[in-house]
């Protein structure tokens, strides 16, 4: 099933625009706000997979590595990639949402809209690339971004909570002099600890096509803007489904959630100058996960014949990726932290001792 | 294009090379100020009645004391004897406070010849009489700026130099050291890491690396979602907070008193004051 929204005054295509947070018709220039528009895959929430044919199914053909749609608007036929949920037609560039994958236990809970246009995140880009203290100039100055493609990529957003029992050797030392002699005080203390803490929506990326540290660096997302998962936002973007389920993704997210807990506890002992975990059992009970697209601008940058691939929040505009670095600037840095250290240095001694030595 | 890059490449070191001209500039003037001291007349620093030395190394030594004079306006002076009775003084009945006395004696016969314009001294007196005893003594403005500690440090450093009966290298020591020791300011621990350049060096080097390392590992962008991103602070609580005290261990260090005044060890002794300089001395 293709979804595809159509400018009720003249039938352009519509795409969703992150600056208004509406659907836009380039045509004639109509913003339709998202809550009046037709929600065709509400209907068919509870119908199952051949309804969906009946209706309006342009699909003529799925295996496991590709799935054949045809374009409502040119009729072309497009191949999509398995895991592909709206795309745009490459023929003649209308927005696709392929509302089967959307649908049934595929459907999304909530959705984090596109907040900074394609324009905004290559302008974004750039001043990034040319803060980089270490990055080649070539880099900084050329511009090879071969792509910049709008992803609403697949996350699963977890509340847990987390019940720690903690048993500590602590220590706090005091020293102090008394005559001729430096006396060391250590004090030792049992420490216990029980917290009962909750997270709310920690994310994890469930698409296996995307780096997970890069996806862990693009956090923290404003929840502030979360929405109920709606079709229309997706307009003009590239979806993807998830590959993992919120069960296959649960020891990732627990093992966050296990040094978050120990990191909490941890800092109930800051008053003490050494800490000894002991004893520590820690439990992590799922209470709910959402399905959520989050939004990620995708850079290709072609540089120096190889291709770097960078990822921005599409709603904070954080970048993160493997840029390349310039020896010679590194070099140079490395240098010259160095030798003004040593000059600081010298200067301190100098100081210290009334003479340059 | 290539010109543009080279013109970027001097900008950005630029600061760099200017630091480094300052850095020069302060330190010559620092060896001007001290270098101004110049004289023709030819001084005598070496007093050998012991002959613990030959003609060439004495000359040697001469050399270097002289042009250590040269460099700092001081006198570090050797003086060695088997008897003890090349000076006038009136004698104690301990062998070392006689070194003493013998050491203030030679520096008042020295000041006589030569003027008290040469009165800024540091002298070394080896007594080979059956005593084996070296004493180091420091006259005028050396008094405060070779204090206890440092002439016991220079002591323990040439003892066993003395002991080997090699002389030429206890003698070299003693006047490379003095001199060193001489420009760090009084109650500064000479002998300090941080005053060695390699440690400085080596402290510079690894602050480059690390911060370098930073900047490289940050390159891509950092992590800052933590555990407080995703707290329910509402909803989570500490249910036990028990902090039980069970025992104190208390250890006693005797405090080294100024690394700078360590008199203590190597058998060496010092703080006698006869007559003039302060002196501290050994056997060896």
């Amino acid at each position: 099933m293709v979804i595809q929204y159509k400018c009720p005054n003249c039938g352009t295509d519509m795409a969703f625009n992150a600056q208004t947070g509406m659907l836009h018709c380039e045509s004639c220039g109509l913003d339709e706000n998202i809550e009046n528009m037709e929600q065709p895959q509400e209907q068919q929430k509870s119908g199952n997979y051949q309804d969906f044919i009946s209706q309006t199914s342009h699909q003529t053909y799925e295996d496991d590595s590709a799935a054949q749609y045809q374009c409502k608007n040119c009729g072309a036929i497009l191949i999509t990639d398995k895991d592909t949920s709206a795309t745009t037609c490459s023929f003649c560039d209308a927005p696709m949402i392929l509302g089967d994958r959307l649908s049934g236990d595929l459907r999304p809970s909530k959705i984090i809209p596109f907040s900074i246009t394609k324009s905004q995140a290559e302008e974004a880009f750039h001043k990034w690339r040319g803060k980089g203290l270490l990055l080649p100039n070539s880099f900084k100055k050329s511009n090879r971004i071969k792509s910049i493609t709008g992803m609403y990529v697949p996350f699963w957003l977890y509340d847990l909570n987390t019940y720690g029992k903690v048993h500590a050797e602590c220590t706090k030392i005091h020293t102090y002099t008394e005559g001729d002699y430096d006396v060391t005080e250590t004090k030792y203390f049992d420490v216990y600890r029980d917290v009962d803490l909750y997270y709310n929506k920690i994310p994890v990326d469930a698409s296996e096509k995307m780096d997970d540290a890069m996806m862990d660096k693009l956090e923290p997302y404003n929840y502030g803007n979360l929405q109920d998962f709606n079709t229309p936002y997706l307009s003009g973007y590239l979806a993807e489904k998830y590959n993992y389920t919120d069960e296959d993704l649960f020891p990732r997210v627990e093992k966050r959630a296990h040094q978050y807990c120990m990191d909490y506890t941890r800092a109930t002992m800051s008053n003490y100058s050494s800490v000894h975990i002991h004893h520590q059992n820690i439990q992590i009970h799922p209470e709910n996960a959402y399905y959520t697209l989050l939004p990620v601008w995708m850079f290709c940058y072609d540089y120096e014949h190889a291709e770097h691939n960078f990822m921005m929040n599409g709603q904070t505009g954080k970048i993160v990726g493997k840029p390349p670095i310039s020896l010679q600037k590194t070099l140079g840095w490395f240098a010259g932290i160095s030798i003004i250290t040593f000059i600081i240095l010298k200067v301190i001694m100098f100081f210290v001792g009334g003479v340059w030595i | 294009m290539i010109k543009t890059q080279k013109h970027n490449i001097h900008k950005r070191t630029f600061p760099f090379f200017l630091l480094l001209m300052i850095l020069t500039t302060l330190l010559s003037f620092s060896s001007i100020a001290i270098a101004t001291t110049n004289t023709d007349e030819n001084i005598t620093r070496i007093y050998d009645y012991a002959y613990t030395l030959s003609n060439s190394e004495k000359e040697d030594l001469e050399e270097l004391a002289e042009s250590y004079y040269q460099k700092s306006g001081n006198n570090y002076l050797i003086v060695t004897t088997k008897t003890r009775d090349e000076y006038d003084y009136s004698h104690s009945s301990f062998p070392e406070e006689d070194c003493e006395l013998y050491s203030e004696a030679f520096y008042k016969s020295f000041l006589e010849m030569y003027g008290n314009s040469y009165s800024n001294c540091t002298i070394l007196t080896i007594d080979l009489s059956s005593n084996r005893y070296a004493d180091i003594s420091g006259q005028n403005d050396l008094k405060t700026k070779l204090d206890d500690g440092r002439r016991t440090k220079i002591l323990k450093k040439i003892k066993s130099n003395l002991s080997n009966k090699d002389y030429v290298k206890a003698y070299t020591k003693y006047i490379k050291t003095v001199n060193r020791y001489q420009k760090i300011k009084p109650g500064i621990n000479p002998d300090n890491i941080f005053l060695k350049i390699w440690f400085q060096l080596l402290i510079s080097i690894i602050t480059g690396a690390i911060i370098i390392g930073i900047m490289i590992y940050q390159s891509g962008g950092k992590m800052t979602a933590n555990g407080q991103t995703y707290l329910n602070r509402e909803r989570s609580k500490i249910l036990r907070k028990d902090d039980y005290y069970i025992r104190t261990h208390t250890t006693r260090t005797k405090r080294e008193t100024n690394s700078n005044n360590d008199s203590s060890g190597g058998g060496c002794n010092s703080g006698g004051n006869d007559g003039g300089g302060n002196h501290s001395g050994c056997h060896f």
